[in-house]
């Protein structure tokens, strides 16, 4: 026979052995493609009988969409491509686990090479022929009931070669587990490792960050997986799912199908090498090489004892010793199960205490470099020679952001960070560090008004750096340092979608208003254009101290009715364009109210330094005495229950009184400590029907300046 | 010929044979025997290329083995437990095997089935172990490979059978040149079999010698010495690997050939002299006690 023949022969008597493989992957495929394309024609043609698509045409693409998600990104394949590349990989090579039948198929005259061709090959086909199989089969029925298009065939070719080399990679991963192991247990435990260990190496990284360093940025730069298959097929396939077009498909997918293609390769190369340098005698042992067993047990050893730092230091509350000797004893006790699992033997606990120690020493060493900052994480501040720019996460009130792709119609939603990150360029980079280092010398506790700053540094070098750090509000040395960070366009085009937006601005589901805080005026979507322009005209004036020192007078908003993603712009008083527009359309009105406008004003004083203390009290009878019941007689007993004192004002004098003290709950962004309110005090205000005032049905919220709370209302919902 | 030369082999730390260096002849029927754990299955396993040597060479008609495709023709390796596919049929693997050795022989195959009463289509798994250790033996025989290496394979076959199959393999050495080599540490299942013995020993090579040249250089005498001094002057000189006193009855196990034993011996005035022969059983519980091995472990058959 020739070689060629030899292998097909070969292919077919391997075959024979793996037939119960190949039901599976037969039976999986026929469930993810003609099954599922079934169900969801069925599922559009039943909508269309019951009047859901109005035209042939919305019909059919609907027809065409669901055919398309049938056999394109589907995130039910992630589960089913890795099970069943799992299985193919191990089952097709687990006879290196049995002495009996390494002696047949390594004594038979077949070379090495060859069998693991033979094996590998096969276990390749045995995927790609029924996923190929069932996908035409899928796209046959697609085709008979007349949803097929060249979309659906190309986002099919997209998802095949992304789910082939999906497979390849945790197909190597599996056939390089088996290579490494003797015995099934044991590689299905290096298979797990190896496919989410990267995933929980980066997750510790970023939690011992968050734990140990007060610096720690957990908006801009959270580590993310970078060689974990799993994390990134689910991290990717949403967003090719949402993607407009091919060529963001094409953006998204080409580095995705070159970084898998590198990985299959390496893998599949370590895994054919470990292949011709495993002994035969490693049949059944937990290890095929014994070198490498000691890295494994320092491995899973350091990592447990860093897991148990990170829990334990918690947990106690930050406390050194009862930490390091928590995770000494969890390295230890991780390096005994290691090599139990090495013998089989519970006595083999204590044996190599060598690499005990290293693990342990590791550990610490790890624990030092967090504890006492030995890389100087939490003192770092750029040279802002070396800053490029610079995007800043502030705790300002809830912004959407939303990018809208040219055309499609659909609009996807961005995290803040992520839209800070895309479009916020600030280019005084000396101010934020000089920023970053006065934060150095000041606590955040030592501060009147300290307020948290998640910082992007964009070096030059390319590297980006994220940082937080607390900058005093109410510190007026910081101001001028705060005026030059908040009082420039580049922020507002960070900070402001509406001042970059323009298609947006003709989004047929887009609906603008102003509010005073108690009314609220509909502006046209045509108004949109103009309004903006004033607004940011009217912005150039904006800085730091006006956003400290004035309060705004309104704000105009932005809904999105079909994703209902919101932008919130703030009008203060000197917005003379803005509030110039707002007249000139009638929907400008004073936040200022008028007490002849108010039928009642009900101030409910919650009392909050009582309601600590008998929260407090119930919290420790309850926890002491395990009863909910007598929490609650003792809290009857020294008097901390209603607590809440409410009180109507419907006297003109008092309402005139309180008017003149209050402020509309949420128009402030958060630029002013919020101890400028006082924080006992709720206001409903309720409104005369008569009046020429738009005031909506029902009741508005307001808030007192602290300080200003008007005695007789002080008396009155005293308790 | 397979060329085993200063061959070593260590399980993690423990030596399982130790700069073994033996020669297989042609169409000589090779036993090795050794104690549990002498390293006899590692030896197999080496010579079929499972396993590795960690230092040494390994030929096999000049070619070395591990991962030789030609060389591997020439040999069929019976493990100590022939593993058979799951739910498979004698049909099945000689299908299988069919499709690897080259001459495979499936009507002598269907023949020896026959004879030996095994179904062809009867599942392997409910054959009793013996029937395993016949089926195994069969495909080896009818692959017609050079070399046919059996681990312990005589072992849980009945006597008559036994003999069939000792029968088989004397037809196939003189028909067609086989050359079997056959592990195995009863060594009452070789004494009729074997050519050539290679006698293992805690991965070692203690001897490895022709049947009858092993015979013949180890002598058993029983002998009632006239006095004290005919007895020390028989034995001077004379390479003494075992000696028994029961009351004035001497039963001596000498290194030395029957001839010189005699001429010794007739210097000296004995009241009774023999020289008895010597089973291999007796010579190998002689050279492992020679080199200190405790006798009440060896297993026998």
């Amino acid at each position: 026979m020739t070689s060629k023949s030899l292998f097909w022969v070969r292919c077919k008597e391997n075959n024979k052995r793996r037939i119960w493989v190949w039901v599976i992957s037969i039976l999986a495929m026929l469930f993810i493609y003609p099954a599922v394309m079934t169900v969801y024609l069925s599922r559009i043609q039943f909508w269309n009988k019951e009047g859901t698509y109005q035209t042939v045409m919305i019909y059919k693409e609907a027809l065409q969409q669901a055919a398309a998600d049938a056999v394109g990104f589907q995130p039910r394949c992630l589960w089913i491509v890795c099970l069943l590349a799992v299985l193919i990989g191990i089952q097709g090579f687990s006879y290196l686990y049995d002495r009996k039948k390494v002696d047949m198929y390594h004594s038979i005259p077949i070379p090495f090479k060859s069998r693991y061709v033979v094996i590998y090959w096969n276990g390749i086909v045995s995927y790609l022929l029924p996923y190929l199989m069932s996908v035409l089969i899928a796209l046959v029925i697609a085709m008979t009931q007349g949803a097929l298009c060249a979309k659906v065939m190309a986002e099919c070719g997209y998802a095949f070669l992304m789910n082939l080399l999906f497979f390849l990679t945790v197909y190597h991963m599996a056939i390089l587990a088996v290579m490494v192991t003797g015995n099934k247990v044991i590689t299905g435990f290096l298979m797990a490792g190896l496919l989410f260990f990267d995933f929980y190496t980066v997750e510790l990284y970023n939690r011992m960050k968050y734990t140990f360093f007060e610096r720690a940025d957990n908006v801009f730069t959270n580590v993310q997986p970078w060689l974990s298959p799993i994390y990134e097929y689910d991290r990717y396939i949403y967003e090719l799912k949402s993607a407009a077009d091919f060529s963001e498909i094409n953006k998204i997918l080409l580095p995705v199908y070159a970084k898998w293609a590198v990985f299959a390769l390496v893998l599949g190369g370590a895994a054919y090498w470990c292949y011709r340098k495993r002994p035969a005698e490693a049949s059944g042992k937990t290890i095929a090489f014994p070198k490498i067993k000691p890295f494994l047990k320092v491995i899973v050893a350091v990592m447990a004892g860093v897991t148990v730092c990170h829990l334990v230091y918690d947990a106690v509350y930050y406390k050194v010793w009862i930490t390091v000797l928590a995770m000494v004893v969890g390295t230890v006790l991780a390096c005994g199960i290691m090599e139990v699992i090495y013998e089989f033997d519970i006595r083999a606990m204590i044996k190599h205490l060598i690499s005990t120690g290293v693990s342990a020493a590791i550990v610490l060493i790890i624990f030092c470099i967090y504890q006492f900052d030995l890389f100087g994480y939490d003192t770092y501040v750029p040279d802002a020679d070396k800053v490029e720019s610079v995007a800043i996460s502030t705790d300002l009130y809830y912004q959407d952001y939303f990018a809208y792709e040219e055309g499609s119609g659909y609009s996807e939603y961005i995290v803040g960070p992520e839209y800070y990150k895309q479009n916020m360029f600030l280019t005084d980079t000396e101010a934020i560090c000089e920023l970053a280092r006065k934060s150095q010398e000041t606590d955040e506790k030592d501060m009147e008004d300290g307020r948290q700053l998640n910082v992007l540094y964009r070096m030059k070098s390319g590297r980006e750096i994220g940082r937080k750090f607390y900058v005093d509000y109410a510190d007026v040395s910081n101001e001028e340092l705060l005026n030059r960070v908040f009082g420039n366009e580049e922020f507002l085009e960070g900070e402001y979608q509406l001042a970059k937006a323009d298609q947006e601005l003709d989004s047929t589901f887009l609906k603008i208003s102003y509010s005073n805080g108690t009314i609220e005026q509909a502006l046209s979507p045509m108004d949109a254009k103009e309004i903006k322009e004033a607004w940011l005209k009217d912005m150039e004036q904006f800085d730091f101290s006006l956003a400290r020192h004035e309060r705004p007078c309104g704000k105009l908003e932005f809904l999105f009715t079909d994703s209902y993603n919101v932008w919130n712009m703030p009008v203060y008083d000197c917005f003379e364009n803005t509030i110039s527009y707002l007249e000139k359309k009638g929907a400008y009105y004073p936040v200022q109210l008028n007490p002849e406008h108010i039928a009642s004003i009900t101030v409910t004083n919650y009392h909050y330094s009582q309601t600590e203390a008998y929260d407090d009290t119930y919290a420790d009878t309850e926890m002491y005495t395990g009863g909910v019941s007598e929490a609650e007689a003792v809290a009857v007993e020294i008097g901390m229950v209603d607590m809440e004192v409410t009180k109507t004002f419907s006297n003109p004098e008092e309402i005139a009184e309180i008017v003149a003290h209050i402020y509309p709950s949420g128009l402030e962004p958060g630029w002013h400590n919020y101890e400028e309110m006082a924080q006992d005090y709720e206001i409903t205000i309720a409104f005369k029907p008569d009046v020429d005032y738009p005031y909506g049905v029902g009741y508005y919220y307001y808030e007192f300046f602290a300080d200003e709370v008007p005695d007789f209302v002080v008396e009155a919902t005293a308790n | 010929m397979i060329e085993v030369y200063n061959v070593t082999k260590t399980f993690e730390h423990m030596k399982a044979v130790d700069a073994v260096s033996v020669t297989i002849k042609e169409n000589t029927v090779f036993g090795l025997i050794g104690t549990n754990g002498a390293g006899k299955s590692t030896m197999l396993r080496m010579i079929t290329g499972v396993l590795q040597p960690d230092e040494g060479t390994i030929a096999v008609d000049n070619m070395p083995v591990y991962d030789n495709v030609e060389a591997k023709k020439q040999i069929f390796f019976i493990a100590d437990e022939p593993y058979f596919f799951a739910n498979a049929n004698a049909g099945t693997m000689e299908h299988y095997y069919s499709s690897i050795y080259e001459n495979f022989n499936r009507q002598e195959y269907d023949r020896y089935l026959d004879n030996f009463n095994l179904d062809k289509r009867r599942k392997i798994a409910t054959y009793s172990k013996g029937m395993k250790k016949q089926l195994a033996l069969i495909l080896g025989i009818c692959a017609h490979t050079k070399y046919l290496l059996c681990d312990e394979t005589f072992d849980g076959l009945d006597p008559v059978m036994r003999q069939g199959v000792k029968s088989i393999l004397a037809k196939e050495m003189e028909e067609n040149g086989l050359t079997p080599v056959i592990a195995s540490h009863n060594l009452r299942e070789l004494e009729d079999i074997c050519d050539h013995v290679g006698l293992l020993h805690k991965g070692g090579v203690l001897l490895s010698k022709d049947l009858e040249d092993m015979k013949c250089n180890i002598q058993k005498v029983q002998c009632v010495f006239a006095s004290i001094e005919d007895e020390l002057k028989a034995l001077n000189g004379l390479d003494v690997l075992k000696k028994e006193q029961r009351g004035s009855l001497r039963t001596i196990t000498v290194r030395s050939t029957k001839e010189e034993v005699l001429a010794r011996f007739a210097t000296v005035s004995t009241i009774f002299f023999e020289v008895l022969p010597l089973s291999l059983e007796e010579i190998f519980i002689s050279e492992t006690e020679v080199v200190g091995y405790d006798i009440k472990k060896l297993i026998l058959g």
